[in-house]
């Protein structure tokens, strides 16, 4: 087993004494002091404040009390800083509130903090404890002259006296009290700083600037040096050398000298020179300045002007293209002095930069910082902030960042409620976002500020007509109050009578084959007519339901005036073509052809879907046939892109979809001896090998003679065709084209 | 000069109509009517068109004020400014903290340091 070791306390080993306090204490305090032998007096009072924690008696108490003190004091005497001196010193008052030192040195660093009452006080009660102090005589001597206060030579050395009395000279001095004169010796090193001060405070002309230098560079002591060079700067600027000046005052500064004059003096000096360059327009030179002295902005004037140089070169940048830099020169501004047209400037700079999130942030910024009082400059109207929000809006969605656009629109609606473009602008927000009843309400409001807005009348006439649960038609006539020739509304609420018919009702699509006109269809498309005279749609509409029901020749006459009406709208005339023949108008038909050709840029698409119609209606082939001459016929204006041979191959489809033989032969007749290389033939015999007797290798192999003939002739209108069959042989079709691939082997029939 | 951005061109009217920012109603007016005489709708209608709409970018103060809002602004003139005066003056406060410093650089801090004794028991 090992030998327990013990620790004999030192105290102990030397045999002097028997430890009274807790040991711990002891160790501890003694470890203490040894810090404090080696200048660490921070862990010095770490130890004192460990073995308070022991609870100590009231010996061991006043030697923790002697030992933080000193700790302070020391730390306190190692700082240049006289407001950490005194932080420190008052601390070690603390411990020991009775230690004539504390006090004097409290004095002292009050005196170089120019807190000359207070110093007095102190220095008063240092006087009353410890009067043969060294050096306490001149201090206290001094602080009384501060204090105005008559003060005694007793305790002084001999150059503390001269100088106290030169000191008492220069304070009271006035000009008018005669030249100042001294005795020697003096404190400090050599008479020329006295001399150069005198003359200084005598002659508001005198500049012993060089004296000054001589001086600091004989007194090199931090606190003293500073003084004499700050004069030195003071000396030169009397002789308006303000570089010497700059250079003195930018020294003593660093050197931790802070005054009023200095301060003052400095600022005055960087607003002249500023101000001077930016008079000259010499911008650059100014923003260089402001840089090196980035800490002077406390002067509004000279930080105004900086930031001025930095809105010109921000501009001349923007000017010239540079934005990136326009920006950078704008945000310094900013910095300087903002204002309402720097943020402007600098959010206008983001956009150009493609920003538009930046930018958009740039914009609430202004908004947010504006200034509320009306008679301030930069003061925004109510319509100015909405018009700044809703900019901020369009960068956010130039941006992508549409969870931002609709919080700016409203902050913008909330400076300008009654502004019905900016409501459409959220409105249309909402729809787009497919929040119909937020657009719903926010379209209503337009209403009810402007009952005749026709832009939002016709949103939510539209928004109605997606709706089970809105009737879109008093929408529609309040456009028509408002516009009586708007042609959407016109078109809308023709359509709302003609869906109150029976075979356009909403069981229309599944008993579309079976249902037939009523009396009411016609009573309700005449009522349509009372209010929309003339409206084509409803003149169609009533058109077929009277051809219908066997009245030929009212829907005859109706059909007339609705091409009467729209003898150009394609959708109306094909319309018309089609009840004229259920009609029993095919004359009426053949005369209206030579007309319906002259609609401008009409597609041969036009006459094929008639003769669909046609031979879905049973019609006869012949209708059908004129309508296929029609379109063959197009094929040759010049805006018709379909090949002859795709056109061909079309009709003859339609023909076969529609049970036509004779039309088919006759147009497969016309495939082969007009467009024989083109590869139609080809494609035909492949269809009909693939589709009717189901040889789909046979099929391929033609389907690849047509497919190349096609390309050697770049018959786009075959290739179309092939293309299709290809698909479908290798199962490429999507279950859509297979299904219409189906109808059209059935004939188009269900 | 019209200033573009990146995203849509910021035309300025005050530009388009040879105008200065400064520059009153009355002053936009004649410019604007100038340039009708000198660019007519019937022999220059696109000219026109711009004219026009520049215009009516800043025919009225309210106009203006929106439509300026999203211009860059030129910088303003500088202002008259006034130099600061400097302090030049001998201050007593110097004079006294120089003596200090002077006393201050005589003193011996060493002397004033004392190592606090531990209790004998």
């Amino acid at each position: 087993m090992a030998k327990k070791k013990h620790i004999i306390p030192s105290v102990i080993r030397r045999g002097t004494v028997v430890p009274a306090a807790p040991t711990g204490a002891r160790d501890i305090l003694q470890e203490g002091v040894r810090l404090l032998r080696r200048g660490n007096y921070d862990e010095a009072l770490q130890q004192v404040a460990r073995a308070r924690e022991l609870h100590l008696d009231a010996a061991w108490e006043t030697a923790a009390r002697e030992l933080a003190a000193e700790a302070h004091f020391r730390a306190a005497m190692q700082s240049d800083s006289p407001s950490n001196r005194l932080s420190r010193l008052e601390a070690a008052i603390a411990e020991t509130p009775d230690a004539p030192k504390l006090h004097f040195h409290r004095g002292v660093a009050l005196l170089q903090m120019g807190r000359f009452n207070d110093a007095f006080s102190e220095l008063d009660l240092v006087a009353q404890r410890q009067p043969a102090r060294r050096g306490l005589a001149y201090l206290y001597a001094l602080a009384s002259i501060a204090v105005g206060r008559p003060w005694s030579p007793n305790g002084m050395l001999p150059a503390e006296l001269n100088t106290v009395r030169l000191v008492e000279k220069l304070v009271y001095s006035n000009g008018r009290s005669g030249p100042i004169t001294f005795e020697g010796p003096l404190l400090g090193k050599g008479v020329e700083m006295w001399q150069a001060l005198i003359a200084m405070r005598t002659d508001a002309a005198a500049a012993p600037t060089r004296e000054l230098k001589v001086a600091a560079e004989q007194n090199m002591r931090r606190p003293i040096a500073r003084i004499l060079r700050y004069y030195q700067g003071v000396a030169a600027l009397r002789q308006d050398d303000r570089e010497t000046a700059r250079s003195a005052w930018t020294y003593v500064q660093g050197a931790g000298m802070t005054s009023a004059a200095l301060e003052e003096n400095l600022t005055a000096l960087l607003r002249g020179e500023v101000i001077e360059l930016a008079q000259a327009g010499r911008w650059q030179e100014v923003a260089q300045r402001a840089d090196r002295l980035a800490n002077s902005n406390q002067d509004r004037i000279l930080a105004e002007t900086v930031a001025l140089a930095h809105y010109h070169l921000g501009y001349e940048a923007a000017r010239a293209g540079k934005w990136s830099s326009a920006v950078q020169h704008w945000r310094k501004a900013s910095e300087w002095a903002p204002s309402r047209h720097i943020a402007q400037n600098l959010a206008l700079a983001e956009e150009a930069l493609g920003n538009w999130v930046a930018a958009a942030e740039a914009w609430r910024e202004m908004a947010r910082r504006r200034p509320r009082k009306e008679d301030h400059p930069d003061y925004l109207t109510d319509a100015q902030v909405a018009a700044i929000w809703a900019h901020a809006a369009d960068c956010y969605a130039q941006a992508g960042r549409f969870d931002e656009v609709e919080p700016c629109l409203r902050n913008a609606l909330k400076y300008a409620p009654n502004d019905v473009a900016l409501r459409l602008r959220l409105a249309d927000f909402l729809l787009d976002a497919g929040r119909q009843e937020a657009a719903e309400g926010q379209l209503k409001e337009i209403v009810a500020i402007e009952p005749q807005n026709v832009e939002a009348l016709v949103r939510l006439g539209r928004l109605y007509e997606e709706r089970w649960d809105r009737d879109p038609m008093p929408i529609w006539r309040q456009v028509l109050a408002a516009d009586p020739t708007h042609a959407e509304a016109r078109d809308a609420l023709a359509e709302g009578y003609i869906n109150m018919t029976t075979k356009r009702s909403i069981l229309a699509p599944i008993h579309l084959a079976t249902l037939r006109p009523t009396a009411s269809d016609i009573e309700v498309l005449e009522a349509g007519l009372k209010e929309l005279p003339g409206h084509p749609k409803l003149l169609v509409a009533l058109g077929s339901v009277l051809a219908d029901v066997g009245r030929d020749k009212e829907a005859r006459e109706n059909l007339l005036q609705a091409y009467r009406a729209a003898p150009q709208n394609v959708e109306v005339v094909s319309q018309v073509l089609h009840d004229l023949l259920h009609a029993q108008a095919g004359d009426v038909v053949e005369k209206l052809i030579p007309e319906v050709r002259q609609i401008p840029h009409l597609l041969p698409a036009f006459w094929f879907s008639q003769a669909t119609q046609s031979l879905n209606c049973k019609f006869g082939e012949e209708w059908a046939f004129a309508f296929i001459e029609e379109a063959l016929e197009l094929g040759k204006q010049p805006w018709v892109e379909d090949t002859r041979a795709g056109l061909l191959l079309e009709a003859y489809h339609i023909a076969r979809q529609g049970r036509a033989p004779g039309l088919s032969a006759e147009l497969e007749r016309r495939i082969r001896a007009e467009v024989p290389l083109s590869g139609a033939v080809q494609y035909l015999e492949a269809a009909k090998l693939y589709y009717d007797k189901k040889s789909k290798r046979e099929a391929a192999k033609l389907l690849q003679e047509a497919i190349r003939m096609a390309q050697k002739a770049h018959d786009n209108g075959v290739l179309r065709y092939t293309e299709r069959l290809d698909m479908e042989m290798k199962g490429l079709l999507t279950d859509f084209d297979l299904q219409r691939a189906l109808l059209e082997l059935l004939g188009g029939k269900l | 000069m019209a200033l573009k951005t990146s995203g849509k061109p910021l035309t300025d009217p005050y530009a388009v109509l040879g105008l200065e920012r400064t520059d009153d109603e009355a002053e936009i007016k004649r410019a604007y009517f100038r340039l009708v005489r000198e660019y007519p709708p019937e022999r220059e209608p696109e000219k026109f068109q711009e004219i026009r709409a520049a215009y009516e970018r800043i025919r009225s103060a309210e106009a203006r004020s929106q439509t300026d809002l999203f211009l860059l602004q030129p910088p303003p003139a500088l202002p008259r400014r006034r130099k600061l005066t400097y302090d030049l003056d001998v201050h007593g406060e110097d004079i006294i903290a120089l003596a200090v410093e002077l006393g201050v650089a005589t003193l011996s801090i060493q002397e004033d340091f004392h190592e606090p004794e531990l209790p004998k028991q």
